[in-house]
């Protein structure tokens, strides 16, 4: 590292504290983490991975975080268009509301989503007509999901569409009047990076999800065991199983990111 | 990098980690000695009662509350009350004994000048804290199995583990009891939503055994409980299907029905839940199981050998087995 700008010793001092504060961020978040791996048992693993429950909830995880991911940003992006591009009254009030699922804590998102939609809930009536009882089955965990985890990537797609600059699209919409074709053409590349770091975000948060799933969806296996949740029962009667089922969450997590992240570079080849 | 910014460094990490050292090391050799080190004064019996004795003749130093009868009249123990030190106990309680503990808490702490400090949970998860090393006085369990366990692996006081009480299963009905369940064959009607803990916890295991014990004793057509009308053969299985949620602990599936959402019609939870809603009058209804086919769970209660307030967790445990302890607890829908 070579420090040619770092001329005087107060500019020196600085970046020794810089680096120290960043190493410690390091630190404080590898830990853990480092200290979970450290108990890997190779064996373990691999007797966890051929556990049917296991399979199960790896299975229903990978599915409902991908779901909820999916329905996210077919809800989220168009909804972050709008916001970023229209002024309204009461325009911060609705910001702040749809933010709103990331601060509640995620058993007071579970007992809300069941207010809204169990038998008894505002909506349970026409689920009821349906034949639908949401608590206790595999949609009941995608929803849960996406409520958690769609604030994440509607942020990340406003501030996407947000920066983009007018001038590029107003040419454009010289060029043609199809706003559909602009969007598409247009809008959506220039922010792509952000809708797919928000997407990321979503993707990783929907897969951790806890609480809210529990409590809404239950906890049931193959149906409503997600990973987070077996990982918890495991825990309980079973911690070398339990820490068995932390890593590989971890390693799944770890990949996809990693992938995500790796491709979305060479897509665009630079490192800004 | 020049020497001069290396050593700024490295002086800065110094610096850093000294001060984190030393705050940790105090915070660590504090905690070891957190209960008062002043010698909790006196063992349960009293030192002080022969002194009215000896002083029968000159009484003006003793209080003039009592000593009306100057005669030793039987201990009359309530005369001196020994002065303890304050302390304070950590009692980890499975989740279904916390209300009783609270409730002779406060008369605990005026007689005995100690705090009780409850932290509940499922009796599984508690075991593992303790066996991690987190700082336990008394150990209250659902299941005899978690103290036993914790008695094989030598961390009791003195390998002393008892059992002080009992509890059995029975089933909690959501409030207006919207499938009319009158009967466990009603349990596993299609469409009734069932809600139960998981095996891994003491009320989780109990329901499996007592519905075990109906699939082969009334689901059996071998066996002379056999009931006739084939309503409960492959019990266990029907009733899995009906299971929509395994729960992490008794408590939550008292919440879950509770919550009335109407995701779950019916759940199995413990007769001591029964007992308690009819002293808060929460107005949840309860069914009875048949006693040929419930369990009987057996609550364990240890002192953990880690303890630093021996005297006192001491008496803790004893109170329960007194006819005090054993009262309160049927008040609350134990032992019976």
């Amino acid at each position: 590292m070579k420090l040619k700008f770092a001329k005087s010793l107060s500019d020196k001092i600085i970046i020794a504290i810089l680096i120290l504060i960043v190493f410690t961020y390091f630190l404080f978040v590898i830990l853990p983490i480092v200290a979970i791996f450290l108990r890997i048992e190779p064996s373990q693993v691999n007797a966890q991975l051929h556990n049917a429950a296991i399979i199960e909830a790896i299975k229903l995880s990978l599915f409902t975080a991908g779901t909820a991911t999916l329905i996210a940003v077919v809800l989220a992006v168009p909804t972050a268009y709008f916001m970023a591009t229209r002024n309204f009254h009461g325009k911060t009030i609705i910001d702040t509301l749809i933010d709103l699922p990331i601060v509640l804590p995620p058993a007071v998102a579970g007992v809300a989503l069941l207010y809204a939609f169990a038998p008894k809930g505002l909506l349970g009536p026409v689920f009821n007509k349906l034949g639908y009882v949401l608590p206790g089955s595999t949609i009941a965990v995608i929803i849960a999901e996406t409520f958690v985890a769609s604030p994440f990537l509607l942020r990340s797609a406003k501030t996407g569409f947000e920066n983009m600059d007018r001038d590029v699209i107003n040419s454009a919409k010289m060029l043609t009047d199809s706003r559909l074709r602009i969007f598409f053409t247009v809008t959506l590349p220039l922010s792509i990076r952000a809708i797919i770091s928000g997407a990321m975000m979503t993707w990783a948060r929907a897969l951790g999800e806890f609480g809210a799933t529990l409590m809404f969806a239950g906890n049931l296996p193959g149906v409503t065991q997600t990973m987070p949740l077996a990982i918890y029962v495991f825990l309980y009667s079973d911690p070398l199983a339990g820490v068995m089922l932390s890593i590989i969450l971890i390693a799944i997590a770890f990949a996809v990111l990693i992938t995500v992240k790796l491709l979305e570079q060479k897509r665009f080849g630079n490192k800004k | 990098m020049n020497t001069k910014y290396i050593a700024i460094i490295l002086a800065v990490i110094i610096i850093v980690a000294a001060v984190i050292g030393a705050y940790a090391y105090s915070t660590y050799s504090s905690t070891s000695s957190l209960s008062p080190t002043p010698t909790p004064t006196p063992s349960p019996t009293p030192t002080i009662s022969p002194s009215p004795t000896a002083t029968a003749t000159s009484s003006p130093t003793t209080s003039p509350v009592i000593t009306a009868s100057p005669t030793p009249s039987p201990t009359a123990s309530p005369t001196p009350v020994p002065t303890y030190s304050s302390t304070s106990l950590t009692i980890f309680a499975a989740s279904s004994l916390a209300k009783v503990i609270t409730n002779m808490s406060s008369a605990f702490k005026d007689q005995y000048n100690c705090n009780i400090i409850v932290s509940s949970g499922s009796s599984s998860t508690l075991e593992q804290q303790i066996v991690a090393g987190s700082p336990c006085d008394v150990f209250m369990s659902a299941d005899t199995k978690w103290t036993t366990v914790l008695k094989n692996s030598n961390l009791l006081l003195n390998n002393n583990a008892t059992s002080f009480t009992t509890n059995k299963l029975c089933v909690i009905l959501a409030p207006g009891n919207p499938k009319g369940i009158a009967s466990l064959a009603d349990l596993v009607n299609p469409g009734v939503r069932l809600v139960v803990a998981a095996p891994t916890v003491p009320v989780g295991s109990y329901t499996n055994t007592t519905l075990w014990k109906i699939d082969s004793t009334w689901g059996n057509s071998s066996s002379p409980q056999y009931v006739s009308s084939g309503a409960y053969v492959n019990f266990n299985s029907t009733f899995a299907s009906n299971v929509k949620s395994y729960e992490t602990s008794d408590e939550n599936v008292v919440g879950d029905i509770g919550l009335n959402t109407g995701a779950y019609d019916a759940g199995m939870v413990f007769v001591s839940d029964w007992a308690y809603a009819n002293i808060t009058g929460s107005g949840v209804q309860f069914m009875a199981i048949d006693p040929s086919v419930n369990t009987v769970g057996n609550y364990g209660i240890a002192v953990i050998g880690g303890t630093s307030n021996a005297n006192m967790a001491q008496i803790f445990m004893n109170y329960w087995s007194t006819t005090e302890g054993q009262n309160l607890l049927k008040e609350f829908g134990f032992g019976q």
